[in-house]
């Protein structure tokens, strides 16, 4: 585990839903686009609905193996969503992106070199549901962190301060 | 000779469907390494495993059945 010892995880926090329902979606018009040219064969030219009716079985069969397919690669895509996670702990920040299945990167933020939070929410979805970016200023080698999409960003931007106020104590 | 198709269909329907079977085993053997890895909560990884292989088994199945349904016409 990517804790250290006597450190204890105080807030959790994944992207926000909606970006990620969006990109999903994506994935259901995939396995909906077949039935959907199928349920339509009536209004297409007669040489397409015969093809479509002359090899159904045939067609079924790569309509099963796509939809296999698009469900693995949204498994890897929900994955790569769900690894990506914002830890604030009890001696610092922890920000781990899950680039893709063989990329990944962990970054470690003590709060003592945190210098701002700054949050950013732009757009009207962003402010009716209330997520957006957040910035950690850092005084390190990688001067600003950037966590996308961040549900309830000024909560977290208060219990980081919070907890820098706690530890600088 | 199939009914509707052709006879190459049957070998590469076969072919086809143990590379989408492969594939899927793959993928579900890398996911379920970095949810083991990295996944905070263990008790949603079993979960999440019967999800990913309970539907792939599924599908296999039903292109299985496509095929066994062409051996039919």
């Amino acid at each position: 585990m990517i804790l250290l010892e006597g450190e204890e995880i105080v807030l959790e926090k994944r992207r926000h839903w909606l970006p990620i329902a969006f990109e999903a979606t994506t994935f259901l018009i995939l396995g909906l686009v077949p039935p959907a040219i199928f349920l339509m064969k009536d209004f297409l030219t007669p040489e397409v609905s015969g093809f479509l009716l002359t090899y159904k079985t045939q067609l079924l069969f790569f309509y099963f193996a796509w939809l296999e397919l698009a469900w693995a690669a949204f498994f890897i895509f929900w994955t790569n969503y769900y690894l990506d996670i914002l830890l604030v702990t009890n001696k610092g920040i922890i920000d781990i992106e899950q680039i893709g299945l063989f990329n990944r990167d962990v970054s470690r933020l003590n709060f003592e070199n945190i210098q701002d939070v700054r949050v950013q929410v732009e757009g009207f979805l962003p402010s009716l549901l209330g997520f957006g970016n957040l910035y950690i200023q850092t005084a390190g080698e990688k001067r600003e962190f950037l966590i996308k999409d961040t549900p309830d960003p000024y909560s977290v931007q208060k219990l980081i301060l919070k907890q820098k106020t706690l530890v600088s104590r | 000779m199939i009914a509707g198709g052709a006879d190459f269909f049957w070998p590469a329907a076969w072919i086809a469907l143990a590379a989408v079977t492969f594939f899927a085993l793959l993928i579900g053997a890398l996911l379920d390494y970095h949810w083991r890895n990295f996944e905070i909560k263990k008790e949603r990884i079993i979960k999440l495993r019967t999800v990913y292989f309970g539907v792939c088994s599924i599908l296999t199945l039903a292109m299985a059945f496509s095929i066994y349904q062409l051996f039919l016409l």
